[in-house]
């Protein structure tokens, strides 16, 4: 029965231990991901001069492929109803950002703090626009 | 007491797969935002023509305007200042140096390969045996390799470096 108890006890750690690499490699992959969609999306409006409001939803699209809730995608930057299009020489500028909802696996246990932290990935690229 | 034991001996095995797994990812984003912040300032950099040439119908790269470009490109993607030193509290440490730059256009090509690209749609292919860097080419190409200081998180050791490097081609040949 002590040892019922006991292990009752120091279970809530040891699944802790078990899950929070596997958490933490989800976390760094959907950054990962949004790197490349970021990447991709850049070339693309490097080309046409901005984000076009197509290109804004196919890489929404691409990340909820992957897992991400559609609605919480916030993409800035140089996109088409905002900004102008960018000429030739001048800068295109992206920038995605996406709620990390819990750092921590158990967040039940294991609070997370208060404030809500973002994957943030950002990038400048050339713009080939010719008018 | 058997189980706190075996409690502390978990709590240090994970504290050490954590720690290697963290450097593991933090090297995986380095290389990637490397890797991508080179493209986009090489990218930028295949774009900057002489114009003169260009009406005498020469595509000729103008070197400096296009290392100016893949400067100022490289430092947006990567937070580093003008003088390519990694700006306080970013993913990146230490001094970026450009190691490698080179230029295949229309003013030495023919020199390089026998025949311009002009001739009809032809292959080339790039070669340095500095970087080990090998390529088929179409057109007119820009090619650098910088070398960046491993954001080492757990090693102190500052001589670890990543070289990387990128062969753009003027995207509209």
């Amino acid at each position: 029965m002590k040892d019922v108890i006991s292990l009752l006890i120091i279970m809530p750690f040891l699944l802790f231990f078990m899950f929070q690499p596997f958490h933490n490699e989800i976390v760094h992959l959907r950054g990962m991901a949004m790197e490349a969609v970021l990447d991709r999306g850049l070339e693309r409006a490097a080309v046409k001069g901005y984000f076009t409001a197509a290109e804004i939803q196919n890489m929404k699209d691409t990340l909820s492929s992957v897992g991400f809730n559609k609605d919480e995608i916030e993409i800035t930057g140089t996109i088409e109803g905002i900004a102008a299009r960018v000429p030739r020489g001048g800068y295109i500028e992206g920038q995605i950002k996406y709620p990390i909802n819990h750092l921590w696996a158990m967040p039940g246990i294991f609070k997370d703090t208060s404030e809500t932290l973002y994957h943030v990935r950002s990038g400048t690229t050339m713009s080939e626009y010719l008018e | 007491m058997k189980q706190i034991l075996f409690t502390c001996f978990m709590m240090v095995m994970c504290a050490l797969l954590w720690t290697w797994q963290i450097e593991g990812n933090t090297q995986n984003i380095a290389l990637e935002r490397a890797k991508n912040a080179v493209n986009r300032a090489a990218h930028g950099a295949s774009l900057q023509i002489d114009k003169l040439s260009l009406s005498n119908g020469k595509l000729v790269f103008d070197r400096t305007q296009a290392l100016n470009a893949f400067t100022d490109i490289l430092s947006k993607n990567m937070q580093l200042d003008s003088s390519l030193k990694a700006l306080p509290d970013t993913l990146f440490q230490g001094q970026v140096q450009i190691v490698y730059e080179d230029y295949v256009d229309d003013s030495n090509v023919v020199a390089r390969y026998g025949s311009g690209f002009d001739d009809g749609a032809k292959l080339y292919q790039y070669h340095s045996t500095d970087f080990n860097l090998e390529q088929l080419i179409y057109g007119p190409s820009v090619i650098y390799v910088i070398k960046v200081q491993k954001p080492l998180q757990i090693n102190s050791s500052t001589d670890q470096f990543y070289y990387v490097g990128s062969i753009y081609e003027y995207p509209s040949y």
